[in-house]
This record gives structure tokens, C-alpha cells and sequence, in this order.
């Protein structure tokens, strides 16, 4: 009661998302009531942070406690119990981000940055790609055209794939470079390094090759994450559907119909049912809910009706239901309600607790971060491309330290190359390669891709 | 919006700022020019980008090839792919009010072509395009020296309004450096202090929301984030390092990536006294001890995994593909390494070390803008080779200098190192850096102390040469490799840039490399 009338003093306005709206010229007076009522406050998980009791499930365990401070590596090898099937959940899906940039790299590499040097066995990398990206007619067309015998032979593992037009559960990859370690319910068990890269391939250059990578071997390393994810739910008494739930935002293209398949019967099993709160805990999701709705964003048709079918319940979809202006997402509304929230629960976290500590605003950061990151899938679903680059410049310059979601900005990476821009993809593999030593396979394209734009580019080279 | 503690301090701004306010900001200098045929620095092409429009660019969010002059549903591929015949939007006015046409699309391909324009980057074109035909008032063919798969691309440069020019000739002192007209968002001149734009709105094609910017020079790094924090300027374009932990925990302001590779060096006069030695350059290197310069200068906090500052051993940031991770950079001072190279190439230590019977003295110069990102670089350096027993001057070099001379090769006799940094986008080509300068080739243009080995003219013309990407990627890995053993630079870091801008200048997206791209979305609320 005291931090509402705290806040309505502070606070007066509308619901939802508030403020000028991008097209304004005219300079507003702000708006001043509070985006979220107490009761949904107070489910944010954001929120109970600020209480030591509720804190006190994660303090103290070393693998929280490196994932709150970003460190990848020894979040993954520290983990325990829940927090095991998180850490999985996330590698998993980081690797897939880093699965689909190095397949638009390659994609890129031998199509609309070819050059004159590829040769017959760039067809073998470019189907693998094209397969990932669920271009089935073109990676079946590379596919055949490869002469090279052990090329022909690596491609056929993926043959199966295209036969079914996409990923399906039953099918079976194995990597040739990587070598996978036996699905234990040990956390510990690692890949070994492997040497990039991977191969030699002819070029049209008498006695010159080109030193490559192959995506398969990360595609290898997603799978086998997830499937120690989903073994290490059952262990721990988790429904592994969750695993779904979790990985949907991030699936590549090749997956997505199978993923969408079984889609209504896991959120039809799932909803109602009681989330782990190890898979919010520093999380992109505030309550269980906004995990369901982005769940169900990912494959529907029709985003504006998940939103608003959320928007009772799921803090995410409330938020962000009201940043849409006829059917389009205005970013600078998502950009102040995003800012707004993050007070209101910095505020709220000071008000309950009746003191100030000193890691409230790191971890109300989060909220802000929660915000942008799922405007940046409301954005793509609704086809505002150029809207969800914004929204995702904004969340990468905006993020505090212990708030920079690697998978987040993997995927921003992916995006990017997606978009032919490898820099900032790049500086993003240099500064994780420690943490995801397989980066260095996804580097390699884009090393390559980044000299053929450099190379053509027309534009000069050094200012100072 | 950011990281308040006091949510009541949020709503009530002490500086109310509307659209009709001037946005300020600072720049590291004032632009050298603002033809942007003559660009050196990434000052102009900052505003360049204000007050001209590029004939095609790229979206700075996603990447896109676009065009705010060209009707694009119109463009047409002629000749076999030779030419691109392209229609010019209808509506689109100079600043001064005058209509823009085919004929200054002609005009600008005209001038870079003609070889009396002295300009660099007219240069770089000249390797692409072959022509440029008027074929309407609002149709213009352009034609290449052959067929490219992305003919666009050649196609980014700024163009310049015929009617300015008495000849294609076009010369880097005239008026129009000062006092541009282009089709750009912004028009506006150049003055002594401060470079203004006013919103360009008679026309088609841009509308921006922001009336008026003004661009001051840098000045002391505590006076810009002082003023930056009481309102009185709302952007800082590169905020210095030791700067940013406080201003990310604050709500007034953001800061900003500005995507940008960019890294630092020191160039030593391989010409100059025992500098021609080559053992006596490795011993120099092995004299800094750049950890404590970064800690000191950059305030590099040792825990922080994102620090925006790394170490480099050749011209390459590490992140790029160019980079040649074999070479390890020198961190640490090695004292005993130092001394036996100076040893062996003769010079002799009695409390300093001397050359020919005389005290080294190293006469060092510093792009006295670095000094505003890098606290006291230049006297950390100074100090660092003193204790190493060598006499040191100092001096910062102004941008003018920097740029008219140092970088031209020019300041040879009156410099013995010099400490600079270059910025990359997509072409990270280094080749003018370190190629014998030759004026008649447009070669080495960047050569700042004239440096010249045949061996690395020799895998930069196999850089030049390569026919594949990965002949290209090896020939810059032994490029990296041989400067790092001979080094005409001392390689010090990559650093990345960060802006800072008031919260309540809003809708913000800062493109890489050209900054102001999108200035056309920005607007200034009251709220923050």
C-alpha cells in the first residue's frame, strides 16, 4: 500500500506502455502511473531478489552465482540440480544461434558474396547451410551436385532431412570433427577442444585450397546440450517440455515445423502447471507465464492475438500489447515502458525491503532487458525487421555487466550476418570465445566473410 | 532509460529540452574539411554525413543497401551489367534551395574521375568507375570498368552539387570547405569553435525532428562529462574510458556503442638516428610496459570481462580475421630483453643509453585528441622510456598538424615517435599505412614516417594480389607477423568507442562508422 501511493504520486498515466509516440514531434509532458499493479510486481521474479529468504535458493551456489557474474564456462561446470537442466538448456541454445549465424555466413560466403575462387566443394558447405536455414530444394540441388567423394558421403547424414523437409526427433547426426562425449547425467562431461579448421576444400585456383568449418559440428554440440538437458529434467523431477518452452525463441529454421507441430499440446500440458523457478532466475522471462508466451508467439500466425491473449497474465505481453499502435510495434514506446519498468521495480524492491542495497538496480536491469528482448521477437513476428535491429541495439547498449544475455547477443550476432554484417558478430565470438570454445567455428566464416565485403567493399580504408 | 536511485529526480529534468532546442555535442576536433572529397578523419566523415547524403548506403540497423536519391523501382542494369541507369527521386532540394539533378550525380562521378582532383578518395573510385552519363534531368547512367556482382556498392559516395564548382577540378581550399552545400539532413558551416547544422526540410527526402545540432571540439574530459551531466551539451561523441562506470549507473544519460575498429600505435621514424636500427625499435617495444599505460591512461579495470580495451601486436584488431593470433603482444616491460637488443645494436648505457657518443633523445609527438580518451598517455609513454634511460620531449600535435602533416609523412625531421590511432569499417586494408609512399601511384599515402622495406611491400602487393580470400587472410597474417618483428609501429590497443547521450535525446541509433546515418529518426523530449 505504501509503495502504491508512492508510486502514484510518482507515477500518472495509462496502463501498459505510455509516452510519445515515435512519429511526435511535439515534446509531451511524461506520463505518470505505473506500468504494473503491486500483485504483478510482486510476481516478478526480479522482484523476490530483493528478498534475502527467496534469494537465498541461488546465493551461494557457485553456478548462479557465475552465471550472474557471466561467466559461461563456470556456470556450465558448477551447476547443480535445476540449475544443471538451465545451464544445458542455455549452451544448447546458444550453440544453436551460433549453429544458424555460421550457416547465413556460409550461405552468404557462396552465394551472394561468391567469387571466382569456389569451386565444386563449397556445394557440400552451402547444403549443410541451406539445410539448417530450411531452403530444402537448394541444399538438395548443392547436395547432388558435390563431386568430391568424402564430401558426398558427409552430406548424406543430411539427406534424411531434407527427405522430410526439416528436423524431426527421429533423426540421428554425427558430427566428423567433434568429438561428442556420452550423455551422462554428469554435467561435467565436456567436448574436447577441436582445431579449426576443419578441413581443406579445392578452389578453382590450381594447387590452392581454403581451410573451412563445418556447421554440422555445432548443430552436434546444440543436440547434445539439449539431450543432457532433457536427461538431467527427469532426474531432477522436471517435465522436460519445459526444455521446449525454453529453447523455442531460438530453434534454427530447419526445426521449426516439427517444433510448431507439437507446440499446442505441450503449452495445453504446461499451462497452469508450476514453473521451476531455476528457469527464470536470471532469466529473459519476469513470471512463468511470459515463458508460455513466447512460447506460443513463436509459431503463431497471428501476434497481436497472442498478445492479447497473454496480456491478462503474462507480465511480458502486457507490457508490450500496450506498445502497439494500429498493428505495429512503436519502438520508442517499447524503449520507455522497458525504462519505466526497470524503476518501477528497482523502486518497488526499495519499498518492500524498507532499505537500498547495492545490487537492486543490477538485478532490476534485468526487467529492462526482459522487455527489449522479447520486443525484439514481437518486432520479427510482426515483419518489422529494421524495428527489431532497434530494439536490439538499444538492449545490447542498455544491458548492465551481470545483465548481458550471451544467447541474446548470439542471436543478435546471427541476425546480423543474417543481414550481411559480420563486425559486430565477430567482436562478439572474440569476447565469448572463452567461454564457448566452439565459437571459434562459427569465427571462421565469418573471418571469410568479413574479407570478401571488406575486399569489395567501396568504400576507403583507415581514418583516424 | 537508466539507472536512477531516485525515481523522483526522473520525471523532473532540470534541463527541459524541446525540439526546438540545439542539440549539442562534443566531437574529438572540429572537422579538417567539409568537402568530403578530402576527408582524413572520422571527424568529417561524421559530418559529412550530416550535411551530404551518400548516392547509396547501408541501413545502419539491418544492413540494407539503400538510397534516399535513387528511385531504386527504376534502376536498371545496362551493358551486360556494366551500367547501372538509375532515376532520381522525385522532390529532392539542395540546401540552397536548387533543384537536385542527373547532372550532379554526373558531376561528382566527373570531378573524382578527373585527375586534377587531388583526392584520395577520388582515387579509390577511379579503380571503378569508367563514366557517367546525363540522360534526363533525373536520369543518370553510370558505367564501370567492368562487371561487379554488387555494382551498388561501388556506388557510396557523397555527392556534390554542380553548381558550387567552376570545373570538375575540384581543390580541397575553396569556400565550399567551410561552407557546404549539399542534400544532406543538416546544412550549416563550419566556424572556428563549432560547426552548426540547421535541419534541412525544403526538401523530399530527409525531415528531422531535430532543428539545429552544433558541433564543439572536445575539451577537457571532466568538463565534457560535467557539462553533459548539467545539461549544457547533450552528447559526447567518444566518451573516454576512466569515464564510463559512472555514466552507465546514471539516468540522465546513455551510453552508446559506436561500432568503429579502432586501435592505437606508436610510429617510430625508422629514419631517425638509432631508430633505424632494428633492435633498437624491438627494444623500445620491450620498454613499455603497456599494462600499466592501459591501467593508468585508460583506467582498465582488471576484473571487467567487457574491458573496451585490448592488446594488439600488429594493425589489426583481434576480433578481425586479419589478425594474427600467433603474434602475441608484448604486455610487460622486459628490461633485461631491452637492454641486450640495444646492447647489440652498439648503443652504450652510463646511466642514459647513447648513440654515437651522444644521449638518446626521443622526440615524441601525440594526436593531442587521443589525449581526451587516454588521460596522460602521452607523459605515461615520456615517463616509461625516461626510467628505460632515455631523454624524452613531449609535444601534442594539433588535428590540423596531425592531419596536413604527420599523416602526409611531413613532420620526418621534427619527430622521432608518434603516437596516433586509425579507425576501420568494413575494409580494414592497411596497405597506405605501410606501403613506400608514392604520390604518382597513390600509394603509402598513410606512410606517416615514410617507412620502406621491400619484404613488406612485397606481401602487401600479395594482399593486393591474391585471388583468394584465404591468399588475402595469409598474406595480412605475415604482414602482421613481419611489422611485429620490424616495427615501424609500436602496437598498443584496440579500443572500443562509446558515446554518451542525454536521455532525453531520444530514438537513437548510431550507424557504424558514419554515426549520423539515421539522424533523421532522433527527436528531443521533455521526459526522459
Amino acid at each position: 500500500m505504501m509503495y502504491g501511493l508512492l508510486l502514484s504520486s510518482l507515477w500518472l498515466g495509462g496502463f501498459g506502455c505510455t509516452g510519445t509516440s515515435s512519429n511526435s514531434d511535439e515534446a509531451k509532458e511524461p506520463t505518470q502511473e505505473a506500468l504494473l499493479s503491486q500483485g504483478d510486481l510482486e510476481r516478478l521474479w526480479v522482484f523476490k531478489a530483493a528478498d534475502a529468504e527467496w534469494r537465498g535458493t541461488f546465493e551461494g551456489n557457485p553456478g548462479w552465482t557465475s552465471l550472474f557474474n557471466r561467466d559461461y564456462e563456470g556456470a556450465l561446470s558448477d551447476a547443480s540440480g535445476s540449475g544443471d537442466v538451465r545451464m544445458q538448456s542455455e549452451f544448447a541454445s546458444i550453440y544453436r544461434q551460433a549453429t544458424q549465424m555460421h550457416a547465413h555466413a556460409t550461405n552468404h560466403i557462396y552465394d551472394t558474396d561468391r567469387q571466382e575462387e569456389d569451386g565444386n566443394d563449397t556445394l557440400y558447405l552451402r547444403g549443410v547451410a541451406r539445410t539448417i536455414l530450411a531452403d530444402y530444394d537448394g541444399a538438395n540441388s548443392d547436395f547432388t551436385s558435390v563431386e568430391d567423394e568424402k564430401l558426398k558421403g558427409m552430406s548424406l547424414q543430411w539427406k534424411p532431412v531434407l527427405e522430410s523437409k526439416g528436423w524431426t526427433i527421429e533423426h540421428v547426426l554425427e558430427g566428423n570433427f567433434v568429438n561428442v562425449p556420452p550423455l551422462t547425467l554428469s554435467a561435467k562431461a565436456k567436448f574436447r577442444p577441436e582445431s579449426v579448421p576443419h578441413f581443406t576444400i579445392n578452389t578453382t585456383v590450381e594447387g590452392v585450397t581454403a581451410g573451412v568449418t563445418d556447421g554440422t559440428e555445432l548443430w552436434v554440440r546444440s543436440r547434445w546440450h539439449e539431450a543432457m538437458a532433457r536427461d538431467m529434467a527427469t532426474q531432477n523431477g522436471m517435465d522436460p517440455r519445459w526444455v521446449d518452452v525454453f529453447m523455442a525463441p531460438w530453434v534454427v529454421p530447419m526445426e521449426k515445423a516439427s517444433a510448431k507441430e507439437q507446440s499446442s499440446s505441450i503449452l495445453k500440458a504446461l499451462k497452469g502447471q508450476p514453473l521451476d523457478e531455476a528457469w527464470l532466475f536470471l532469466s529473459r522471462n519476469l513470471v512463468a507465464e511470459d515463458a508460455l508466451f513466447l512460447y506460443e508467439l513463436q509459431f503463431s500466425d497471428q501476434p497481436v492475438e497472442v498478445l492479447k491473449t497473454w496480456s491478462t497474465n503474462s507480465v511480458l505481453a502486457k507490457i508490450l500489447s500496450g506498445c502497439i499502435l494500429e498493428g505495429v510495434l512503436d519502438v520508442p514506446k517499447v524503449l520507455d515502458a522497458a525504462g519505466k519498468l526497470e524503476l518501477e521495480v528497482l523502486e518497488g524492491m526499495k519499498v518492500s525491503q524498507g532499505k537500498e542495497e547495492p545490487f537492486y538496480p543490477l538485478f532490476a536491469d534485468f526487467a529492462e532487458q526482459s522487455v527489449l528482448i522479447a520486443g525484439v521477437m514481437v518486432a520479427e513476428k510482426l515483419g518489422q525487421r529494421e524495428d527489431s535491429g532497434r530494439l536490439r541495439l538499444n538492449a545490447r547498449d542498455l544491458a548492465l555487466q551481470n545483465s548481458k544475455d550471451a544467447l541474446f547477443l548470439t542471436s543478435f550476432a546471427a541476425w546480423d550476418v543474417e543481414n550481411r554484417y559480420p563486425l559486430r558478430a565477430q567482436d562478439m565470438v572474440h569476447k565469448y570465445s572463452g567461454d564457448f570454445p566452439a565459437f571459434k567455428v562459427a569465427g571462421h566464416p565469418l573471418g571469410t566473410l568479413q574479407i570478401r565485403l571488406g575486399r569489395s567493399a567501396g568504400v576507403p580504408g583507415a581514418a583516424n | 532509460m537508466k539507472k536512477s536511485w531516485m525515481l523522483g529526480g526522473l520525471l523532473l529534468t532540470s534541463a527541459v529540452l524541446g525540439t526546438a532546442v540545439e542539440v549539442q555535442f562534443y566531437d574529438e576536433s572540429l572537422p579538417i574539411t567539409l568537402n568530403p572529397l578530402f576527408a582524413t578523419t572520422m571527424v568529417d566523415n561524421r559530418a559529412h554525413e550530416l550535411y551530404f547524403d551518400r548516392l547509396y548506403y547501408n541501413n545502419p540497423t539491418d544492413n540494407s543497401l539503400t538510397s534516399r536519391l535513387i528511385d531504386e523501382s527504376q534502376t536498371k542494369i545496362e551493358d551486360a551489367g556494366k551500367s547501372l541507369r538509375l532515376t532520381i527521386k522525385d522532390g529532392i532540394n539542395w540546401h540552397n534551395g536548387k533543384k537536385f539533378t542527373a547532372n550532379d550525380i554526373c558531376f561528382t562521378i566527373d570531378a573524382m574521375l578527373n585527375v586534377r582532383t587531388p583526392s584520395p578518395i577520388a582515387h579509390y573510385y577511379r579503380e571503378h568507375l569508367a563514366s557517367c552519363t546525363v540522360e534526363k534531368s533525373n536520369v543518370a547512367k553510370v558505367t564501370f570498368k567492368r562487371v561487379y556482382h554488387n555494382p551498388r556498392e561501388r556506388l557510396k559516395f557523397f555527392v556534390l552539387p554542380k553548381s558550387e564548382f567552376s570545373s570538375t577540378a575540384v581543390q580541397p581550399d575553396t569556400e565550399f570547405a567551410n561552407q557546404p552545400v549539399g542534400t544532406g539532413p543538416m546544412k550549416g558551416r563550419m566556424g572556428t569553435l563549432a560547426a552548426r547544422f540547421e535541419a534541412h526540410t525544403k526538401t523530399s527526402h530527409h525531415s528531422p525532428k531535430i532543428g539545429a545540432m552544433k558541433m564543439s571540439q572536445a575539451q577537457d574530459p571532466a568538463v565534457q562529462i560535467s557539462t553533459l551531466r548539467n545539461g549544457a551539451m547533450h552528447g559526447i561523441v567518444s566518451v573516454p574510458p576512466i569515464y564510463r562506470p559512472e555514466l552507465q549507473t546514471e539516468s540522465e544519460v546513455q551510453l552508446r556503442s559506436y561500432d568503429l575498429r579502432s586501435w592505437w600505435f606508436i610510429a617510430l621514424n625508422t629514419t631517425s638516428g638509432p631508430l633505424a636500427s632494428k633492435e633498437v625499435r624491438q627494444a623500445l617495444n620491450y620498454s613499455l610496459d603497456r599494462s600499466e599505460l592501459r591501467e593508468k591512461s585508460i583506467g582498465f579495470d582488471k576484473n571487467d570481462k567487457e574491458s573496451p580495451c585490448e592488446f594488439i601486436s600488429g594493425p589489426f584488431v583481434q576480433s578481425s580475421a586479419y589478425y594474427n593470433h600467433e603474434v602475441p603482444p608484448v604486455e610487460f616491460t622486459d628490461k633485461r630483453k631491452a637492454e641486450a637488443l640495444l646492447n647489440a645494436a652498439g648503443l652504450e648505457k652510463n646511466g642514459l643509453w647513447f648513440h654515437e657518443g651522444k644521449p638518446v633523445a626521443l622526440r615524441i609527438g601525440m594526436d593531442a585528441k587521443l589525449g581526451k580518451e587516454a588521460t596522460d598517455l602521452l607523459t605515461q609513454i615520456a615517463n616509461q622510456l625516461s626510467e628505460a634511460g632515455f631523454t624524452t620531449r613531449i609535444s601534442k600535435i594539433s588535428s590540423d598538424d596531425w592531419n596536413r602533416k604527420a599523416i602526409t609523412g611531413q613532420l620526418t625531421k621534427e619527430y622521432d615517435m608518434l603516437i596516433g590511432k586509425w579507425s576501420f569499417g568494413i575494409n580494414e586494408d592497411v596497405n597506405d599505412l605501410f606501403q613506400t609512399r608514392s604520390e604518382t601511384k597513390f600509394q603509402g599515402r598513410h606512410n606517416i614516417f615514410n617507412y620502406s622495406n621491400p619484404e613488406v611491400d612485397s606481401t602487401l602487393v600479395e594482399y593486393e594480389k591474391a585471388r583468394t580470400t584465404d591468399g588475402a587472410k595469409n598474406a595480412y597474417h605475415k604482414l602482421h607477423s613481419q611489422l611485429a618483428d620490424d616495427l615501424p609501429y609500436l602496437f598498443l590497443w584496440k579500443l572500443d568507442t562509446k558515446s554518451a547521450w542525454r536521455a532525453e535525446v531520444k530514438d537513437i541509433t548510431i550507424s557504424p562508422y558514419y554515426y549520423f546515418t539515421d539522424i533523421n529518426r532522433w527527436y528531443v523530449s521533455k521526459s526522459k
